[in-house]
C-alpha cells in the first residue's frame, strides 16, 4: 500500500480488538497551562461507536488534567497486525457502576488475580469519553501483507463452533449415564467438536471457597484434585463473580500485574511472594473461564486455554457459556438422581477378602488436612482424602469391598454438610485420582449409588502423628 | 538541566517512546518517537515522525512537551517534561542511533509479544526529524500507585 492511497475508515471492530488487553493503550492529556502528560492504561473498553471507557485506578495526573481540560487522546494497537489507531476524545462522565464499570472491572480483576492483588488493585471508576475523531495512523513504508504472518493470534472470524456442533455435544451429554462419563464426554466433545483442545473442569467445594479439578483434557498431567482458591486466576475470578472471564494475552497481563505488584510492595500495601501459579499450558496466552450455573446455583467453572493470543472472542464466550450451562445442569441432575437412589438403597454387605498379595502398600493419613499418601507418593487431601481413609479402614478391618454412596454420606467421621455435600463429585475425583496415579486401590462403579473398592495389594494403614 | 545516569539509561535503552504535545486550543497529541539521546549541552535530541503534521505543528519553540519511555519487557516507565528548543534534520549520528534503538525496541516487542518482526516494521515511519528538548522535570511513570511521582534525582 503506498502512502497515496486513502486511509481506510476506522470501524468499531477495529477498536474493540485493540481493547482486548494485548497491547496497553496510551493516553495523552494536557493541563490547563499546556503541559502534556503521557501514561499507559491498564484497560480500555469500547462502549459503542462513539464512546470509550478507560480505567481509572491510579493515574492521578491524568485525572487532574481532565478535570481542568477535558480533551484527551488515546493510542491503540491492533494486536493482529499492529495497526495503530489514534482517538481524539473529550471527557464525558465517570461511572462507578453500570455496564462500562462492570466491563472494565472484569478486566482489572483478571489482571489483579494473576498476582494476588485483589484487595488493593481495584477499579476505582470508569471514565467515559466521547470520540471526536478516530484515525488509522498513516501507513508506513514497512507495511507488508500480514495474511501469512498471523501465527501468533487466532485467525479473525473463526469461532469455536456453531449450532450444529453444540447440538451434537448436547446429544452426547444427554446419553451419559453418570457423572464420571459426563465429565469425560464433555471435555472430549469440546476438543472434537469445538476445537478446544485444552480444557479444565473445576467444581466448587463444600465451603464455596475453593475449586477442585475433576477433569481436564489436553495436558501432560490431568491434574485431578488440584485446587484453585476462589478469586485467584481466571477460573477463580469467574467463580467469584459468577461471570465469564476472558484473558486475551496472559503474558502481557502478567507483566503488567507484576510491575504493579512491585509498586504496591514498595508502598507496603501488599506482602511479597504470593504469585498464583497458572494451571495448564506452560505457554498459555489466552484463557476463557465460564461459571457453571444450574438452577441459580454456582456449580463450578469450565476453563479453556490456548497458547495463541486472542484465541477467544465474545462469540466464543457466549458459546462456551451455553456449553457450561448444559454441563452444569447435567451435573446437578446427576447429583439429585444419585442422592434419591442412595437414600433408598440397602447397605452393601461385607465381601470376602482376597488372598494376600505382596508387596504391602503403606498408606499414611494426616488428620490435620485429610491428606493420604501411598508410600511416599501424595495422593489426595481434604474431603476426598477422608473418604478414602474411611473406605480403606472398612476394607482392612471388615474385609469390605462393596459400598453405597448412602452409607458414605452418613459416615459421621467425614463431617459432610447435610445439604449439597458434593459426595458424588468427590467420589469421581477420588476415582480419577487413583486411576491417574496408577494406585493399588481403585474405585469401580457397580450401579447407581454403589461402587466397589478394588484393592490389589495388602494395605498397612497408619495415622501420621498418632 | 542535565539528566542523571539512571534517567539517561532508561531513555536511551530499548524503550517504547511516546512524545506528547499540546495544540494551541489545548488538545493533546501523542506520537511514537524513535530515539532519545542527550547532546553535549544536556538537551535531549528526540527523533520523531516527520510526517506527523499535527505533532510537528505542536513543537513550537518554548512550548511544553512530554516524553514517556517504557521498557517493553518490564513495563517500568519514566516520563520527562520540558520545553522545545527547536527542530532539526537528523545528523548521521542521530540516524545511526535511531536505527539501533529502533532495532532494540522492535526486537523486544517481537520477543515479548511473540509477534513477527515483519509486522512490527510497519510501525516505523518513512521520514524523521529531531526535536531538541530542554528537560526540567522527571517522573516515575511505572504503572502502579506511584505513577506520576516526581523523581528528584532525575536531573543531575
Amino acid at each position: 500500500m503506498s502512502g497515496d492511497e486513502p486511509v481506510r475508515p476506522v470501524t468499531l471492530e477495529d477498536l474493540r480488538i485493540c481493547c482486548e488487553g494485548v497491547v496497553p493503550p496510551v493516553i495523552a492529556t494536557a493541563s490547563v497551562d499546556g503541559t502534556p502528560n503521557i501514561t499507559y492504561l491498564s484497560c480500555a473498553h469500547m462502549l459503542d461507536e462513539e464512546r470509550i471507557a478507560l480505567s481509572n485506578q491510579f493515574f492521578s495526573k491524568t485525572a487532574r488534567n481532565v478535570a481542568e481540560n477535558p480533551y484527551a487522546q488515546v493510542l491503540l494497537i491492533d494486536p493482529r497486525n499492529y495497526d495503530e489507531f489514534r482517538l481524539d476524545l473529550v471527557y464525558e462522565r465517570t461511572d462507578r457502576h453500570g455496564p462500562a464499570f462492570d466491563a472494565l472491572r472484569r478486566q482489572v480483576d483478571a489482571v489483579a488475580a494473576l498476582e494476588g492483588m485483589q484487595d488493593v488493585f481495584r477499579l476505582r471508576a470508569a471514565d467515559v469519553y466521547r470520540i471526536l475523531a478516530a484515525e488509522l495512523v498513516p501507513n508506513r513504508p514497512g507495511r507488508v501483507s500480514t495474511d501469512d504472518d498471523r501465527g501468533h493470534i487466532k485467525t479473525p472470524g473463526t469461532g469455536i463452533g456453531g449450532a450444529a456442533e453444540i447440538a451434537e455435544l448436547s446429544a452426547r451429554l444427554g446419553r451419559c449415564p453418570d457423572l464420571d462419563t459426563l465429565v469425560d464426554t464433555a471435555l472430549r466433545g469440546l476438543a472434537e467438536l469445538l476445537g478446544l483442545g485444552h480444557s479444565i473442569l473445576l467444581l466448587v467445594d463444600e465451603t464455596g471457597s475453593r475449586l477442585y479439578t475433576i477433569a481436564s483434557h489436553g495436558y501432560a498431567a490431568e491434574g485431578v484434585g488440584s485446587e484453585v482458591v476462589v478469586g485467584d486466576g481466571a477460573a477463580g475470578v469467574a467463580a467469584d463473580q459468577c461471570r465469564p472471564v476472558r484473558v486475551a494475552s496472559v503474558g502481557q497481563n502478567r507483566r503488567y500485574a507484576s510491575v504493579v505488584r512491585a509498586s504496591y510492595e514498595a508502598a507496603g500495601d501488599v506482602g511479597p511472594g504470593r504469585e498464583i501459579a497458572l494451571p495448564g499450558l506452560a505457554d498459555v496466552e489466552s484463557q476463557l473461564a465460564v461459571p457453571l450455573m444450574a438452577m441459580g446455583r454456582f456449580v463450578g467453572v469450565l476453563m479453556v486455554e490456548s497458547s495463541v493470543q486472542l484465541a477467544f472472542d465474545e462469540t466464543d464466550e457466549a458459546t462456551l457459556t451455553v456449553v457450561a450451562g448444559m454441563i452444569a445442569n447435567a451435573i446437578e441432575i446427576d447429583r439429585v438422581r444419585e442422592r434419591d437412589l442412595a437414600e433408598s438403597a440397602a447397605p452393601a454387605g461385607p465381601v470376602a477378602g482376597r488372598g494376600p498379595v505382596v508387596p504391602t502398600t503403606q498408606v499414611r493419613f494426616f488428620p490435620v488436612d485429610g491428606s493420604v499418601f501411598f508410600g511416599a507418593d501424595y495422593l489426595i487431601k481434604g474431603v476426598a482424602g477422608r473418604i478414602l481413609w474411611s473406605l480403606l479402614n472398612a476394607h482392612v478391618q471388615e474385609g469390605r469391598e462393596e459400598f453405597t454412596n448412602r452409607e458414605v454420606r452418613l459416615d459421621p467421621s467425614l463431617e459432610l454438610p447435610e445439604y449439597r455435600d458434593n459426595l458424588e463429585s468427590r467420589l469421581i475425583l477420588l476415582k480419577r485420582r487413583l486411576d491417574e496415579r496408577d494406585a493399588p486401590v481403585r474405585i469401580e462403579k457397580t450401579g447407581r449409588g454403589r461402587f466397589r473398592l478394588a484393592v490389589a495389594t495388602p494395605l498397612q494403614l497408619e495415622v501420621a502423628g498418632a | 538541566m542535565v539528566l542523571d545516569e539512571s534517567t539517561v539509561a532508561r531513555l536511551t535503552g530499548a524503550a517504547a517512546l511516546i512524545i506528547g504535545t499540546v495544540s494551541q486550543d489545548g488538545r493533546p497529541h501523542a506520537s511514537r518517537a524513535w530515539s532519545a539521546v542527550p547532546d553535549a549541552d544536556g538537551a535531549l535530541r528526540v527523533v520523531i515522525d516527520a510526517d506527523d503534521a499535527r505533532l510537528c505543528r505542536g513543537l513550537r519553540v518554548r512550548t511544553r512537551v512530554a516524553l514517556t519511555a517504557a521498557n517493553v519487557r518490564t513495563l517500568t516507565s519514566l516520563q520527562v517534561k520540558g520545553c522545545v528548543l527547536g527542530t532539526e534534520e537528523l545528523t548521521a549520528l542521530d540516524e545511526a542511533t535511531r536505527r539501533s534503538r529502533t532495532d532494540l525496541f522492535l526486537l523486544d516487542v517481537a520477543e515479548t509479544d511473540r509477534v513477527p518482526r515483519s509486522i512490527l516494521d510497519a510501525l516505523v515511519p518513512a521520514r524523521f526529524l529531531v526535536c531538541v528538548i530542554e528537560v526540567d522535570e522527571v517522573f516515575d511513570q511505572t504503572p502502579g500507585p506511584a505513577a506520576g511521582r516526581e523523581l528528584e534525582g532525575g536531573c543531575a
